[in-house]
């Protein structure tokens, strides 16, 4: 079970949602935020992470040009990319990459299974 | 809507219905509670004449979420909250432990993700059903709007809207409302040739 998380996501609340999930399924969980793809190589920089839960619709950077920027830098790190975007091509990219998918609102049991390795 | 057999539009409100039946599915995972919908009534409709259709919703307050998208398919997709029920949406999405003092400062953040989520799979779904790429961008939030705001300022001619009016209930806890999609599209050429297209694939 991964203990610590990057939460990438412009959206304060939707960080705040993933945060809730996550501290259902593990409650000693702790979290570094970023809201924007720049603050998050900052922070992936700053910090030692055991996986990463990304947005895909960010100002600036996407979320999909961040997780090929973060598997550049960190090649084994799991990263997950959450989005509302439900197109199949979004998941292919994703897949592509290395990355997970998964489709807001997120849920239990998709980020139990993310959390779980 | 002419250039489009009964065939060809059967299959796009259709499309629409599966739309909006996915969003609704989102909602209801948001906020953990049953959410009884109405039939949605979905009108394609020349933007010129939704003053006409948009009825009950005329001289209301709205709060709307915007996001224009771009590809084979491009316009604007809006979303409208009535407005006095804004912060009860936003009390649910966010949990009941929230204070009103933060259910008020993370409203616009709150209902931008809402209607973010809505709005995505709103157009993923026409994406994934016509086999296509549609990209979206960052859900704009505003308030105090009325209905004509819901296709946005086109300044142009002959764009056609699809217009889904879906009225809403969560019984549990006394809210009732409407949710209003309007998908203004000037690319209306396209849609018709990605129908077309669709309808031919049934067989």
């Amino acid at each position: 079970m991964y203990q610590t998380l990057l939460v990438v996501d412009d959206s304060k609340v939707s960080r705040m949602m993933t945060k809730k999930i996550v501290t259902q399924i593990n409650p000693d969980a702790l979290f570094v935020e970023a809201a924007g793809g720049e603050e998050a190589l900052s922070a992936l920089g700053a910090n030692v992470v055991d996986a990463a839960v990304i947005d895909f619709h960010m100002p600036g950077m996407d979320g999909l040009e961040l997780v090929e920027k973060v598997k550049t830098l960190q090649p084994d790190l799991p990263v997950v990319l959450l989005t509302a975007n439900i197109q199949k091509e979004i998941k292919e990219r994703a897949e592509k990459l290395g990355a997970g998918y998964l489709t807001k609102p997120a849920k239990l049991e998709d980020l139990e299974a993310f959390m779980a390795g | 809507m002419s250039e489009l057999s009964e065939i060809e539009h059967d299959a796009l409100t259709e499309i629409a219905n599966m739309a909006v039946g996915r969003s609704a599915g989102v909602l209801n995972e948001m906020i953990g509670l049953e959410v009884a919908l109405s039939v949605p009534r979905v009108l394609i409709l020349d933007q010129s004449n939704l003053p006409e259709h948009v009825g009950n919703l005329q001289g209301k307050e709205l709060t709307l979420i915007q996001q224009g998208f771009d590809g084979p398919l491009s316009g604007l997709a809006s979303i409208a909250f009535p407005e006095h029920k804004s912060l009860e949406l936003v009390r649910l999405l966010l949990g009941e432990e929230m204070s009103l003092e933060e259910v008020v400062e993370l409203e616009q953040e709150a209902l931008q993700e809402m209607g973010n989520v809505i709005l995505n799979s709103f157009l993923g779904t026409f994406g994934n059903e016509f086999g296509v790429n549609i990209s979206s961008e960052i859900p704009k939030f505003h308030k105090d709007m009325d209905a004509h705001s819901l296709i946005g300022d086109t300044g142009e001619t002959g764009v056609s809207v699809i217009f889904i009016h879906v009225d809403f209930c969560v019984r549990a806890e006394n809210i009732d409302g409407y949710l209003v999609l309007a998908v203004s599209i000037p690319t209306m050429k396209n849609l018709e040739t990605l129908v077309k297209s669709y309808v031919e694939k049934l067989g």
